[in-house]
């Protein structure tokens, strides 16, 4: 993934790497990473199972971007309708329908998720285009970049 | 609640509408994009109705609904097309459209970058559309599946389009002739099609070559389906157009059809 071109101020940036089967997300800023998961708690009305949910949800999207790479610019987490918004930036402006496709197996999947029955999440596809006109698509209070790379070699 | 019958009713609306916007889909992508999302949207709360007497109050709890296995090809075929209406809708760049001729190739300017007039037929009606109205037919009652108006059918009456061709005859060079409107793919059947020459000469417009025939003096009619697969409006809208012009046509395509009844 390239370098996100516009700066989320609220974002926080986490870290994924992929090792043999193993996903691994770490926040680069805890603190802030624990206020803004305690935030979406909330606003998501969780029970106190919500928090490993989100944890095992930002595994499976690390895994899932890292299989993907090569058509994501960005990808985030944020809000949208009171609802978790799984963002992607492709790569290029033109709808790409197999991407799209991906996109529909990896939301069924999670929505009919046993370990996920908390979590009410819908997923985007977004050209890539200028910061101004993202921004209306990110929630001003909650927002999550992804970062990083594999390190393994497979 | 609305009933079944109700949704597949709002559903006719927004076809209608539908065809009336894909006389011009190629100056309208995105308007295209929304109204077949909102006719996507009536055909799954008609789905809804039948099938679990289940109604959403919005576009999350409809997903939400939508997402359960029963319901996936529906899904599969509904959520692009909720993709591509929200860009149609949300996604304006003013900044990179500031920028065109010096902006990145990379990035979105507009909602044609995102998905073609062509596109917007092919993969978000002809696929999507199309395969939420095909799923959806199976939680239908028998009279919601006998008055859905499928997509479909506009590809298959698109499918037996001939071509009306109106030339302007001009001194020294060869008539031009374009595409029907709804020009694509194997939607021409130039075999059956037929011409009417207009006998009357025209001036060229100012600022216009002669013999340049102008975008909307190919018509695209239905093989022997005027009165029956087409509706009024439909019609009255061509004709209208054929008025606007091609003097004279319209009364020669009417006594066409008078002929064929």
């Amino acid at each position: 993934m390239t370098t996100p071109s516009f700066g989320m101020q609220t974002a926080v940036e986490i870290n994924w790497y992929a090792e043999e089967d193993r996903v691994e997300v770490t926040p680069r800023d805890q603190q802030r990473f624990e206020l803004q998961k305690d935030r979406v708690i909330d606003l998501l009305q969780l029970a106190n199972h919500g928090e490993k949910q989100l944890l095992l949800l930002l595994q499976l999207f690390g895994r899932w971007i890292d299989r993907n790479s090569a058509k994501i610019a960005n990808a985030y987490l944020t809000l949208r309708d009171n609802t978790l918004l799984f963002l992607v930036i492709s790569n290029t402006p033109t709808c790409d329908d197999e991407f799209e496709d991906e996109l529909s197996d990896l939301d069924l999947a999670l929505a009919n998720d046993p370990d996920l029955r908390l979590i009410r999440l819908n997923t985007l596809v977004l050209p890539p285009a200028s910061p101004e006109a993202l921004d209306s698509f990110f929630h001003d209070e909650f927002t999550l970049v992804f970062r990083g790379k594999r390190t393994d070699s497979h | 609640m609305a009933s079944e019958l109700i949704h597949i009713e709002l559903t006719s609306r927004n076809h209608r509408t539908l065809l009336y916007l894909l006389e011009e889909h190629q100056d309208h992508p995105e308007w295209v994009t929304t109204v077949a999302f909102y006719k996507a949207v009536q055909v799954v709360e008609a789905v809804f109705a039948a099938h679990s007497q289940f109604h959403s109050h919005g576009h999350d709890a409809r997903l939400k609904e939508l997402k359960r296995i029963v319901f996936a090809d529906v899904f599969r075929g509904f959520r692009p097309l909720y993709a591509a209406s929200l860009v149609a809708r949300y996604l304006v760049d003013n900044a990179s459209q500031k920028l065109d001729g010096t902006g990145n190739a990379k990035q979105y300017t507009c909602y044609t970058d995102y998905c073609s007039p062509d596109r917007v037929l092919n993969n978000l009606l002809k696929k999507r559309l199309n395969a939420v109205e095909q799923h959806a037919v199976h939680f239908l009652s028998d009279d919601g599946r006998k008055q859905l108006q499928r997509i479909q059918n506009w590809f298959d009456a698109r499918g037996k389009t001939q071509v009306v061709r109106v030339r302007t005859p001009s001194a020294g060079q060869p008539d031009t002739q374009q595409h029907a409107p709804f020009a694509g793919p194997s939607t021409t059947d130039t075999s059956r099609s037929i011409s009417f020459h207009q006998t009357r000469h025209q001036s060229p417009a100012p600022g216009r070559a002669a013999g340049t025939v102008l975008r909307h003096d190919c018509l695209s009619v239905p093989r022997g389906e005027w009165a029956t697969s087409y509706s009024s409006r439909t019609a009255s809208v061509t004709f209208s157009r054929m008025n606007r012009c091609a003097s004279g046509l319209a009364w020669k395509l009417a006594q066409s059809r008078r002929n064929r009844t």
